[in-house]
């Protein structure tokens, strides 16, 4: 098996002579100018991007200046990657999560290694243990979590009164509340991937840690119990058949085409009775409730039902929505790691943007305490509670190896449209499973019960 | 979406499209003629009316386009292109999509012109292999080769430069831009040319002083359709150019689009503003896009 | 005269505005050579395409026998193991059949509004530039902002898709056919251009001929147009089914394939395997296999064209 280093295949290229001629004309390595750290980032709106560079970008003081780029959710990891493959790239690699690309990143060298700035900047008691431990890489600190997140049910007061329900608790509640809602001419929950395949993978999380029960996907993850066991095939069959009775969104057909605004609407508007979706999106319905929107609609939020038998009734589902690494080609890795260091502990900063933008916290330490009077009262019952927690759940962007997650997200679809049933979904997800599981590229997953600090 | 030329487009298919011989021929439809234009009318709905609506849109409050989004705006919002301009940046974008235009234009037309010029007067042995070469060469899927070509230009430091584009989109687009103009020049008479050689002159010459200013057209036909393609593109645009301050317009709509898709009324009016330049250029000089893409799609004349 | 040496090595570059040196007898003789000189014409043009295209294309063709991440500095060889998974991968072979339904939509519904249109507007007088520049104009609209139009127009709770209670975009069995119809509408214009073009070179007198011996309009076309433009229409449909298979913007743009894979075409399977899936070398096979395909179609054209002898 012979191995060409693509550096030397195309540095043979290189030496022609005419593109000596055109570097002549060109200018600054991609994203790698060497007196700045660079930052490209997903955010929702100009806003967001406004305070980010503002506060989190230019509000950093250190030996170089830190330039933000923002970029659109859909492309932004692509970008990263060809931009990885080039040799180039940001100073500061973005991930959707630990398990995301940071593992193949990795091993093709382009993330440096964290662990001798451990010590240095008190990493370990500063961040949640789980979520250090699933940023790990190799047994080796690779990116640090720059937010985190869960599951929780969205509800509009107004049209729960109207429609006389209450946000269900249960498996039972759950399934009566949402063919009421239907019943009533509603959109029992407010669904739709039209914006972002990879929200399908929210909801088979929610089947998987809610219908199977945490217990279950944590002795699946460590290999203990296989995905084809019938706890799951039940669970995700149960789930589709919510889809098919067009519970979320409406229609599976309407699941596709429903845009991120069109599920906020439809809440705000009372259409939608609830919405399952993740904590990221506090800092998306500001402007669909209330003066912003010119409506009176507000909005609270609870926990995830439960969607099984014999599952606790109240799961966090943990995620890491975002983790942060360096470039290795970045010259001064002390100096990134020192804006890492800003970027997901900095406390008055990261407050800060959860108050004001609504963002979300990396996984450290916050109490309500830190909060000020000025802090929305839903952020910090959030936050307090969520670090307070006893029973966990295992979303697949943060505990699911690269693959198996991907083909989550693409197969979903053909079970809900009836392509596939539930157990060949479940034998799919085995067999790449079990493959990365071989090769070590499964994050770890702490235990479930275990608490979260 | 591009249109390849055939190797072998020839002189007469540069020279159709412009007059119709339909002079004296009165030749009745057996439907009738109103069906016809009933027929033609219904197509021009087809075409345009989904543009129109778009322009609606943009006119429309958030509101009333949620209420209503097939019909005519009752306020007329204009203020919506000016949101849109600031908020999206699109006066930057356009200065982009300006310079980008421009230099592949400028390049693309010198390389086509003097390619095809060897093509369509210069014995070059192998012709008719190179341009069926050109042909498959543009026939390849972009997917292919956009990685390593993305690698090749991060080390000559193109990356991230408008420059980097241009030359990209010469690449791309200037095999089609020679074809055209070949089958351009063989529609030229060579009288001029061997005279000029009879007189001594070098082929470089005979190209600057006899040739190129009989190819005007021909080579307007060129700047116009690759400067549209340029302006256009999107792939390469958005793999290519991460600042930005250097993005041209397809990204910034792009991007806008994204971050803003609450707002469609303002979408709308971004949308339109980008097709705008374009619209313009095209009714001012629709002959000469309409009849250079016809002749590069009778190829097989 | 011939020119300087120098001045023709500018010839070749980017700069051909300076002016050709005097007349200076014997120097460089062979750039008289139209032969020689020819190529040097020709140099910049494949300057371009062999760094563009031809370069990055051979690393591809080379990626394509390796597991090459798509990000990783290293490949390793692994002979024909990706082309041979790709037989065995459904999202290549439902992709290959899209591509196909695809081609078949393209080979018939814009061809035939292209011929219909054409044929119609050569026959008319008024108005024929008119139409003409109507029909145009969807084909220079950017296809970002002809996405954006359509998706609007197409919505299920706020278009058509409401008015018609159906949702073109969602409903897996419509959503090939709605990305088609999106793209369509930005291309069938282009083609009653160019069958005008060619229908307007049709010598008059096979009309003349056809309306004495009593032919109606629609066997005119059939007797007369379609055989006198037969060179066009080849063309055309060599292009159609070369262009099918590269088709990505639109289903990138409206469905990424979805929903539940009903849109993927293999370049969207492609572009998910190296940017989603990390599998660079697997999706290099696949663009090496698109690209076969199109060099077939390519040949299949030349040699028929060769032995009908369309071309003179």
């Amino acid at each position: 098996m012979a191995t060409i280093s693509r550096r030397q295949l195309l540095g043979a290229g290189g030496t022609l002579g005419a593109m000596a001629l055109l570097s002549a004309c060109g200018s600054t390595d991609p994203g790698g100018s060497d007196d700045a750290i660079t930052i490209w980032n997903n955010l929702a709106d100009a806003q967001q991007n406004d305070y980010f560079r503002k506060h989190f970008a230019e509000g950093y003081r250190g030996k170089y200046p830190v330039r933000f780029s923002p970029k659109a959710d859909s492309t932004i990891d692509r970008l990263i990657q060809t931009a990885l493959a080039a040799g180039s790239g940001p100073s500061v690699i973005v991930t959707p999560g630990p398990s995301s690309f940071v593992s193949s990143y990795w091993s093709a060298g382009y993330l440096a290694d964290l662990g001798p700035y451990v010590r240095h900047y008190g990493w370990t008691d500063k961040f949640a243990p789980w979520a250090l431990s699933a940023s790990q890489v190799d047994g080796k600190l690779v990116t640090l979590p720059a937010s985190y997140e869960t599951m929780v049910f969205y509800w509009n007061p107004a049209t729960l009164d109207k429609l006389g329900l209450a946000p269900p608790k249960t498996l039972e509640e759950f399934e009566s509340f949402c063919s009421e809602a239907k019943g009533k001419g509603h959109v029992p929950l407010s669904a739709g991937n039209a914006d972002y395949k990879g929200a399908n993978e929210w909801f088979v999380g929610l089947g998987l840690n809610h219908g199977a029960g945490p217990e279950a996907v944590h002795s699946a993850l460590r290999g203990e119990t296989k995905w084809t066991d019938p706890v799951f095939v039940d669970a995700i069959d149960r789930l589709a058949t919510y889809f098919k009775k067009g519970w979320f969104g409406g229609g599976v057909d309407l699941y596709f085409t429903n845009n991120f605004p069109t599920t906020y609407q439809q809440l705000a508007s009372g259409k939608a009775a609830g919405m399952l979706s993740g904590t990221w999106d506090f800092s998306n319905l500001g402007s669909y409730f209330g003066k912003a929107a010119g409506n009176d609609a507000t909005w609270d939020w609870t926990t995830v039902p439960s969607l099984g038998k014999g599952v606790p009734r109240i799961v966090w589902d943990l995620a890491i929505g975002q983790s942060v690494g360096i470039n290795t080609n970045f010259r001064n890795t002390a100096a990134a790691a020192d804006y890492l260091n800003f970027l997901t502990t900095d406390l008055k900063t990261i407050i800060a943007g959860v108050e004001r933008m609504n963002f979300e916290p990396p996984p450290i330490h916050i109490s309500a305490a830190d909060f000020s009077a000025e802090a929305d009262p839903r952020i910090v019952r959030l936050y307090s509670q969520l670090s307070a927690a006893r029973s966990i759940g295992y979303t697949t962007w943060t505990f699911f190896p690269q693959q198996t997650e991907t083909y989550m997200i693409d197969y979903f679809e053909n079970v809900i449209t009836g392509r596939l049933s539930a157990k060949a979904y479940c034998a799919g997800i085995e067999s790449r499973f079990s493959r990365e599981r071989a090769e070590g590229r499964v994050p770890v997953a702490p235990k479930p019960g275990g608490g979260l600090s | 979406m591009s249109v390849a030329v055939s190797p072998d487009t020839s002189a007469r298919g540069a020279r159709g499209g412009g007059t119709a011989p339909a002079r004296g021929r009165r030749r009745g439809f057996p439907i009738g003629r109103t069906a016809v234009y009933v027929a033609l009318t219904a197509l021009a709905i087809f075409s345009l009316g989904p543009i129109v609506l778009f322009f609606f849109n943009a006119l429309k409050t958030n509101s009333e386009y949620a209420a209503d989004s097939l019909g005519l705006p009752t306020s007329w919002t204009w203020s919506n292109f000016t949101s849109a301009w600031s908020q999206a940046n699109m006066g930057a974008g356009l200065w982009n999509s300006l310079q980008i235009v421009l230099g592949t234009v400028a390049i693309t037309c010198v390389v086509a012109s003097l390619a095809a010029y060897a093509l369509a007067r210069l014995k070059v042995r192998g012709a008719s292999a190179f341009m069926t070469y050109l042909l498959v060469s543009s026939a390849l899927p972009s997917q292919m080769f956009l990685v390593p070509l993305f690698y090749m230009w991060a080390r000559a430091g193109l990356y991230d430069t408008r420059i980097g584009l241009v030359l990209i989109y010469c690449g791309l687009f200037s095999p089609f831009g020679t074809l055209l103009l070949r089958s351009f020049l063989l529609g030229i008479p060579r009288e001029m040319e061997e005279a000029a050689r009879v007189d001594g002159a070098g082929e470089l010459r005979v190209f600057l002083q006899v040739v190129l200013p009989n190819a005007v057209p021909g080579i307007l036909t060129v700047a116009l359709t690759t400067g549209l393609s340029a302006y256009n593109e999107f792939l390469f645009a958005v793999t290519m150019i991460q600042s930005d301050s250097k993005m041209p317009l397809s990204t910034t709509f792009f991007t806008f689009q994204q971050g803003f898709t609450q707002n469609f009324t303002l979408i709308s009016a971004a949308g339109f503003i980008m097709i705008a330049p374009m619209l313009i250029l095209f009714l001012l000089l629709q002959r000469r896009f309409i009849n250079g893409l016809a002749n590069s799609g009778m190829g097989g004349i | 005269m011939t020119i300087s040496e120098s001045t023709a090595a500018a010839g070749a570059g980017p700069d051909v505005s300076r002016i050709p040196a005097p007349h200076r007898p014997g120097v460089l003789a062979r750039l008289r050579d139209r032969r020689v000189s020819g190529w040097l014409f020709l140099l910049p043009l494949i300057a371009f395409n062999l760094f563009v295209v031809l370069v990055p294309s051979a690393f591809s063709v080379w990626y394509s026998f390796t597991d090459w991440t798509g990000i990783s500095s290293k490949a390793n060889f692994i002979g024909l193991e990706n082309y041979r998974n790709l037989l065995r991968d459904p999202e290549f072979v439902q992709g290959l059949e899209h591509n196909v339904l695809w081609t078949v939509f393209f080979l018939i519904v814009p061809m035939a509004m292209g011929l219909f249109g054409a044929y119609a507007l050569s026959r008319i007088r008024r108005f024929r530039l008119l139409f003409r520049t109507l029909y145009f104009i969807p084909y220079i609209v950017a296809s970002v902002v002809n996405a954006s139009i359509w998706r609007s127009i197409l919505d299920p709770q706020n278009g058509l898709g409401n008015l018609l209670h159906i949702n073109p975009l969602g409903d897996q069995h419509l959503a090939l056919w709605s990305v088609e119809f999106v793209n369509n509408w930005a291309w069938w214009g282009f083609l009653v251009v160019v069958f005008l073009a060619a229908m307007q070179g049709v010598n008059p007198s096979l009309y003349e001929a056809a309306t004495m011996d009593g032919a109606g309009a629609t066997r005119q076309f059939f007797a007369v147009t379609l055989p006198a433009i037969r060179p066009t229409f080849a063309f055309l449909g060599l292009m159609t089914i070369i262009w099918s298979f590269l088709a990505f913007d639109y289903v990138y743009i409206l469905t990424q394939g979805g929903p539940a894979g009903s849109t993927d075409l293999l370049s969207t399977v492609a572009y998910r395997n190296a940017f989603s899936n990390l599998q660079g070398g697997y999706a290099s096979a696949t663009g090496i296999v698109m690209a076969f395909i199109s060099g077939v179609v390519v040949t299949v054209y030349l040699v028929i064209r060769k032995t009908r002898e369309w071309e003179t």
